[in-house]
């Protein structure tokens, strides 16, 4: 069964950014010039993903507007003859924006579940925003999707890091090894060091079946009193196929300031119209000019 | 001495080099400069150092690398050349530090050339050479000048090691051939057309620009700070005064004054009419805390007495600058 849906939880309150986040959601930061949420949409898209499911909170208005007609805006720039290129891939089909409300942040988990209803009975993925993952030849969904389809079951995008850094995120317990694909035999939140059982840690992109929300409902609040989703995720582990893929690419760690400040660099850097401009700027503002002395 | 045989300068597109052959054209005597041209420190400034040579009837430049022995040793023997100005060098303790064996090669491979070549020659009288303050090492600043034969053996930087190698070669060729040789040990030599990588050269273009200066060491850093004019007295007076055969005599050549680094950063500032914001830095690698030359040696010598201070020397300097780069005041 192909993908057809893709939540994206965007409620959190993006406290790391503030105060650039008091009045705008924090995917709408802008990544050169497109916000971190359209890179996520633009993924879900060109993996063949119809349905984009929004989990938002209260202050997430700007997401919808968006992904909406800019009216005003498209008339003004029509009159003057001017491109409306640069919005291309903002406007959704019409109905293929969801927006659902989690009221209270009680965890990934609790957002997931929060559009139970809207994925109904279907495998569907997950993205996570602040996770900005450029893949080499393909996005990391789109990467997923063609293994799901040989394989199906439950996938997560594996991403290969360092082993002392670990610690510091979920990392998979890998049973069988066949290319990309790894078996999953468990997950591990934040091994203590030294204990991981792989450097292969989850960096926020899902493929799971529709038993998942079954589990989510039932779900006791783990971690930080939160519901989690690794938890459920783990319950289907050996009831259902489950896999890590692992992802070709590079990541973006956007939900701290240095990994937002990394992709907004790195991704200038490779613009055909201002990297080299901007290359040669850096490289002259990182060169300390030292002098002779005698 | 007019029409005899011609002085050789290697380095005659760098500082030193230049007002060497001005001063000596200026006098009559016959100059041929080598220079390779090369594209460290300012090729543009290099071009129009060579551009007032140029006009000299007296005056000819070959484009050579005196890290070639055959051009070199040829280069002496076409002419006969019987004394050479040796500048020719990768200046500089930074270049030292980014481009190790280019510096190898020049300072310690162009000097070898040089020893070469006037060893080769069938009638040599002298051949002076650069070497540089940094061969004392890092050492206190105390309460009296370096002397020549005060220790030189822990040089902080490749630089200072290449500088004090080229001694030793020296005086292993005045030892093994007789060579007639004066090697001067320059501190820290500036003015007019002077080197931009420089920290009173690169202090100016950032205060003209209004841009921040770095002072490293925190500009708890001590110079003898020699004009150039000085120095090419000192380099005139020193080669005319040939060392006899197997003599091989190392000269300080300086002001004799130590000036703090913020004393020169506050007289260049009143040389430029202009101030500008400062930003502390550490010790930059391979730097030396100070250095101060005791000239008695050359004083000796040659009668050696600086004329121009700091000040006045700084203020010719931003004249030049001035007037070279368009900036006005």
């Amino acid at each position: 069964m192909t993908i057809r849906k893709t939540i994206f939880p965007v409620a959190g309150l993006g406290t790391r950014f503030l105060p650039a986040t008091k009045a705008v959601p924090k995917e709408m930061l802008p990544v050169v010039d497109r916000p971190l949420i359209q890179y996520a949409v633009d993924e879900a898209l060109e993996a063949g993903v119809e349905t984009m499911i929004f989990v938002t909170g209260r202050n997430k208005s700007a997401i919808e507007d968006h992904f909406d007609m800019a009216y005003e805006l498209e008339r003004i720039q029509a009159d003057r003859g001017k491109s409306l290129a640069a919005l291309e891939g903002t406007r959704l089909t019409p109905g293929n924006a969801i927006f659902v409300r989690q009221q209270e942040p009680r965890g990934l988990g609790h957002a997931i579940w929060c559009a139970r209803d809207i994925v109904g009975d279907e495998p569907f993925a997950i993205i996570l925003p602040d996770e900005l993952l450029i893949g080499r030849q393909h996005g990391c969904l789109a990467q997923m999707v063609a293994q799901y389809d040989k394989v199906g079951g439950n996938l997560v995008c594996a991403l290969e890091v360092q082993p002392e850094e670990t610690h510091n995120y979920g990392v998979i317990d890998p049973g069988r090894r066949d290319g990309v694909l790894t078996e999953v035999k468990g997950l591990v939140e934040k091994p203590a060091r030294g204990s991981a059982p792989s450097n292969l840690m989850l960096p926020g992109r899902y493929i799971l079946q529709p038993e998942v929300m079954a589990l989510l409902a039932t779900q006791e609040a783990g971690a930080g009193g939160e519901v989690q989703l690794t938890d459920a995720m783990a319950r289907l582990i050996g009831k259902q196929p489950f896999h890590g893929v692992t992802f070709d690419g590079e990541r973006f760690d956007c939900g701290s300031k240095l990994g937002f400040a990394q992709a907004n660099f790195a991704l200038a850097a490779r613009d055909p119209a201002m990297g080299e401009d901007l290359k040669a700027w850096a490289k002259a503002l990182l060169a300390t000019e030292r002098v002779n002395m005698l | 001495m007019i029409g005899g045989p011609p002085i050789l300068i290697t380095g005659a597109a760098g500082f030193i080099g230049h007002a060497t052959a001005q001063r000596l054209l200026a006098r009559g005597d016959q100059v041929i400069g080598v220079d390779n041209l090369d594209d460290h420190g300012d090729p543009a400034l290099k071009a129009a150092r060579l551009a007032t040579l140029d006009g000299h009837a007296a005056f000819h430049f070959v484009k050579a690398d005196v890290a070639e022995p055959e051009g070199m040793a040829r280069l002496v023997h076409d002419h006969d050349v019987r004394r050479v100005v040796h500048l020719a060098a990768q200046a500089g303790v930074r270049h030292s530090i980014t481009t190790p064996f280019a510096c190898e090669r020049s300072n310690v491979g162009g000097h070898l050339a040089v020893l070469e070549a006037c060893r080769q020659a069938q009638t040599f009288e002298h051949l002076l050479y650069a070497s540089s303050s940094a061969v004392y090492g890092d050492r206190p600043l105390g309460s009296a000048g370096f002397r020549e034969d005060d220790p030189a053996d822990t040089p902080v930087s490749l630089y200072a090691a290449t500088k004090r190698a080229a001694e030793l070669m020296s005086h292993s060729y005045a030892a093994l051939h007789g060579l007639p040789q004066t090697g001067l040990r320059f501190f820290t030599v500036y003015g007019p057309w002077g080197r931009p990588d420089m920290a009173y050269f690169h202090f100016t273009r950032l205060t003209l620009a209004g841009e921040a200066i770095d002072i490293y060491g925190n500009g708890a850093m001590t110079r003898d700070f020699t004009y150039i004019d000085d120095v090419v007295t000192g380099i005139v007076g020193a080669l005319d005064r040939a060392p006899a055969r197997g003599e091989h005599r190392i000269l300080n050549i300086g002001e004799g004054r130590p000036e703090s680094l913020m004393t020169m950063i506050a007289t260049l500032e009143a040389a430029l009419g202009q101030t500008t914001r400062k930003r502390m830095q550490p010790m930059q690698p391979g730097d030396v805390t100070a250095t101060w030359a005791d000239i008695a040696r050359l004083h000796r010598l040659t009668g050696y007495r600086p004329r121009v201070g700091l000040a006045e020397g700084l203020q010719r300097f931003v004249g030049w600058y001035r007037d070279f780069y368009g900036v006005a005041a």
